[in-house]
């Protein structure tokens, strides 16, 4: 791979590797410095990757560092401290709706990891359930059940809130 | 029913409206941390492949221009001494012809008694009495 290659694939896949890793981690720096490992792994070993598969090698290769990390650490993520969203509608202003904004980014935060990667990949990158199941490895129907779970939940914990 | 749909609308617009601070942008990362690295790497291949002079071997020359050469001065030989032999197989049948008219040893001996105003006579005699017989 030539460092041109290299530059592109790194333009192409970058944040959307970031972004994956904040879905599953909630913490943006580590995030960030997962990313830049996986990327500087695929510099350093020369690995040849075909143009079909290297997406799903880039979210495999993450997800796979992600998890050393947190076995490492020996901590569990503690998604309700760390996880940063933000919503924006500055337009919209008023003590109701802040509440409800409140309200929503804490339902979001405490989705399971696993039903959160999968509806934000969704909702805001605007992937298909193919191209979800693509990335992360599986199927299509698996995709389908964490999403309809990762609503369901998500409806759950607004109605609580 | 209803009150579903609603809050899945809601959910949706939300979602939509969802913002994930990613901190430094992906240019600036690249500048502090993979530029110089490829960088370096790059150069590093550059002088490996200045520095590392290309070894030619005397013994790379192609065999089978040596071996045509081979045979083609063997051709040129044998020709040669085929031609040479030809030649001197002509040259010794003219002189074993005119030595056997000469070199009869008898002949010989009677000549060395024959006079000289006698010899051309007594030498066609001879070289008559040769072809007879």
């Amino acid at each position: 791979m030539t460092a041109q290659e290299f530059k592109m694939v790194y333009d192409a896949h970058f944040d959307a590797i970031r972004r994956y890793l904040i879905y599953r981690s909630g913490d943006r720096d580590l995030s960030s410095d997962i990313a830049q490992n996986v990327f500087m792994k695929v510099w350093t070993k020369k690995m040849e990757i075909a143009n079909g598969n290297i997406k799903s090698l880039l979210y495999k290769m993450a997800g796979e560092d992600f998890i050393s990390h947190l076995r490492r650490k020996k901590v569990e993520s503690n998604y309700i401290n760390t996880l940063d969203f933000k919503i924006i509608n500055e337009a919209e202003d008023g003590d109701f709706y802040n509440e409800k904004k409140k309200e929503f980014e804490k339902a979001l935060t405490e989705l399971p990891e696993k039903q959160r990667t999968v509806l934000l990949m969704n909702k805001m990158e605007g992937l298909t359930y193919n191209e979800i199941a693509e990335s992360l490895g599986l199927s299509n129907k698996a995709i389908e059940k964490r999403m309809g779970q990762a609503l369901s939940t998500l409806k759950t914990n607004l109605r609580a809130s | 029913m209803n009150k579903n749909k609603n809050s899945e609308q809601e959910i949706n617009d939300f979602l939509s409206k969802v913002e994930i601070p990613l901190g430094k942008s992906k240019e600036e990362i690249w500048a502090e941390k993979f530029e110089k690295v490829i960088l370096s790497k790059e150069s590093q291949q550059s002088k490996k492949t200045k520095t590392t002079p290309k070894v030619r071997s005397l013994f790379q020359y192609k065999w089978t221009y040596a071996i045509a050469a081979s045979i083609m001065v063997l051709l040129t030989v044998t020709l040669y001494n085929s031609v040479v032999k030809s030649d001197n197989s002509i040259d010794d049948k003219n002189i074993t012809f005119s030595g056997e008219i000469v070199a009869s040893n008898d002949t010989t001996i009677e000549s060395l008694f024959v006079e000289d105003n006698e010899f051309d006579d007594w030498f066609e005699e001879e070289y008559v009495l040769q072809i007879i017989n």
